[in-house]
């Protein structure tokens, strides 16, 4: 079962992932936050342990990157599926999300068309890298 | 000594003839006369032949005392013509050092302490004109044992007087006192009381006055014509060497800004792209959604309104996207990913696209793709921007008639092309299209684009080793063709 979290500061972001991954994709597992505080305590908090986190990058004042090493110091996400959805897209960006780890990437603007496939292959364990 | 025989001579034979006329006793007195007078007349003689030869021995003493003073001159001369070589090879010596440093701050010490051990001065100074506050800067000062060190800036106005240095900086012309007791224009200084002589020469570059040479020696008539020929040049020599070093200086200082400047514009594009790219995400998104239907039913005109919307919100993302890959290429920051390219799904892609952009114009699309071509090494993310680049420009730039890509194996090189029936690019402007921001005049007039399309595809193709090109007649269409190796490994740095 797939079951998501996405971290995001955009609000309008934040509902159109919201829709994606609910309405356009029929996932039911979906929980969205603005930050990243307290994060080991909020996820303990829910009623799922979520598979896949979606993270924004450039958040204050913890960003994507923390989020991510906070994720893989703890046992139960060290191996969880960590895609950054960042309009950062710089090749500099490119190669310090792949050396943190992070397992793909799909840039802003997501594509409704496009996003649904996209995140179908990496839920298949494909490493995705659209800018 | 022979009027003297003559005069001797008749005085001798008037007494002679006298005496026969008298008598006899007067002829033996005059024998006796005539005696003593021959004694006389021999007397003279001798005495001026002594006086002839010691007149002789005088003038040989002169003509040897010439002799011991030419050769002396010629020795002097001899010691002069070295000391001159000397001089004009310590000179030689200072200005090769001079030029062969490029910061100031190493090349005023280095030629003033070699100026004052090689010519023993007492005092050399190294002053500069600094216009924007009208002063004159003593940079670097040196004796015999080596620089004087000072922590403070020790500077006078341009219109000091008395002052040599600043009077020679004024008038542009070297000033000498050789004297100094006895000069109105010297300026006495306390930390040099033994300074005699001062010779002050401009440093000139073309027209203009740097600064000036100070020489101050501690014994008065010091400097000669000599010294005054080789210190100008010698000065000509060290303004030039300034003048080169600040020249250094300035580019060393234009790069580091361009630097700068370089690493502000990418980090404008790279936000202005994050800033650009989310207000996108919520636009191109929630018209979709609307469009889509999933809010509720709308009808066949307002979902072509909003497919409209999208296709503008789109158009905006792939101008930002080119810009910011214009950045990372004009930053050396343009990266591929190499891997293994299938490539049927690419052309299907770029086919499809270019289907749906001929839309309803009176084209046909045409694929003449070679049978089983293998897969290439190579980003296929990029490969498809460059095909779909140069298919959405046929499209462009084509109002009927067909649109043709082809793809080919030759060798082991891959040969695409993209065909259309199109305006046609005029000569002049064939190779401006490949330089960012240049448009051709119809691709200006049509309206569209950045003109970033082109070089963005240039580079790519270069990236893959590859090579891109074009053939075109106006009125009648334009060929783009792109030549890329199947195997590479590396991308080739461009």
């Amino acid at each position: 079962m797939n079951s998501f979290v996405y971290i995001e500061d955009d609000p309008h972001s934040r509902e159109v992932m919201t829709i994606l991954l609910r309405q356009v994709m029929g996932f039911e597992q979906v929980t969205v936050w603005e930050h990243g505080q307290n994060l080991i305590e909020r996820l303990a908090s829910l009623p799922y342990q979520p598979s896949t986190f979606l993270l924004d990058i450039h958040m204050l004042p913890v960003s994507g990157y923390e989020i991510h090493d906070t994720l893989r110091a703890h046992a139960d996400y060290a191996h969880a599926c960590i895609i950054a959805v960042t309009a950062s897209v710089m090749t500099s960006d490119i190669h310090k999300l792949r050396e943190y780890g992070f397992n793909s990437l799909i840039a802003k603007p997501v594509k409704m068309q496009q996003f649904p496939l996209l995140l179908r292959q990496i839920l298949n364990g494909q490493a995705v890298w659209v800018v | 000594v022979f009027n003297n025989l003559a005069t001797q001579a008749v005085i001798f034979r008037k007494n002679f003839a006298v005496d026969i006329e008298n008598n006899m006793s007067e002829i033996v007195q005059g024998m006796i006369w005539a005696g003593s007078g021959l004694i006389v007349f021999l007397g003279l003689v001798g005495l001026n032949g002594l006086l002839f030869i010691r007149r002789l021995n005088d003038a040989q003493k002169a003509l040897s005392k010439a002799n011991i003073d030419m050769n002396r001159a010629n020795n002097l001369l001899e010691v002069r013509v070295s000391e001159r070589t000397r001089d004009l090879q310590l000179a030689a010596d200072i200005s090769k050092t001079s030029a062969q440093i490029l910061e100031l701050d190493k090349l005023l010490p280095q030629v003033v302490q070699q100026t004052a051990r090689a010519f023993n001065l007492y005092h050399v100074v190294i002053a500069l004109v600094d216009a924007d506050r009208q002063e004159i800067v003593f940079k670097t000062r040196a004796n015999r044992q080596g620089i004087i060190t000072s922590t403070q800036r020790l500077s006078i106005g341009l219109d000091t007087r008395p002052s040599l240095i600043a009077r020679a900086i004024r008038d542009k012309e070297l000033v000498l006192v050789n004297d100094v007791s006895k000069s109105t224009s010297y300026m006495p200084q306390a930390e040099l009381p033994n300074t005699r002589a001062e010779l002050t020469v401009p440093l000139m570059v073309r027209g203009q006055v740097l600064g000036a040479l100070d020489l101050q020696h501690d014994q008065g008539n010091h400097f000669t014509f000599d010294h005054q020929r080789l210190f100008s040049t010698l000065a000509e020599q060290i303004a030039v060497a300034i003048d080169n070093a600040r020249l250094h200086e300035s580019e060393i200082k234009t790069a580091e800004e361009l630097r700068k400047v370089d690493k502000l514009k990418s980090q404008f594009l790279a936000s202005m792209s994050h800033e650009l790219r989310t207000p996108l995400n919520s636009i191109l998104n929630f018209t979709e959604f609307v469009a889509s239907g999933i809010f509720g039913e709308v009808n066949q005109q307002q979902v072509d309104a909003l497919k409209k919307s999208i296709a503008s919100g789109e158009h905006l993302l792939s101008l930002i996207n080119d810009l910011l890959d214009v950045s990372k290429i004009e930053s050396g920051m343009m990266e591929l990913f190499i891997e293994e390219v299938q490539l049927g799904p690419i052309l299907d892609e770029v086919a499809n696209t270019a289907r749906a952009l001929i839309h309803e114009k009176p084209i046909t699309f045409r694929q003449e793709i070679a049978p089983n071509l293998p897969p290439i090494r190579a980003d296929k993310r990029r490969l498809k921007q460059i095909l779909l680049n140069l298919a959405s420009n046929a499209v462009k730039f084509t109002s009927k008639g067909h649109i043709t890509l082809t793809a080919d194996i030759q060798g082991d090189e891959l040969l695409f092309s993209v065909a259309d029936t199109g305006l046609g690019i005029e000569p002049e402007s064939q190779k401006l299209i490949f330089e960012p921001f240049r448009q051709s005049q119809s691709g200006l007039s049509s309206g569209g684009g950045t003109g970033l399309g082109l070089p963005i595809c240039k580079h790519l193709t270069e990236a893959h080793g590859g090579k891109i090109w074009l053939e075109s007649t106006v009125g009648q269409g334009t060929t783009f063709f792109i030549r890329i190796p199947t195997q590479r490994e590396t991308p080739i740095p461009v």
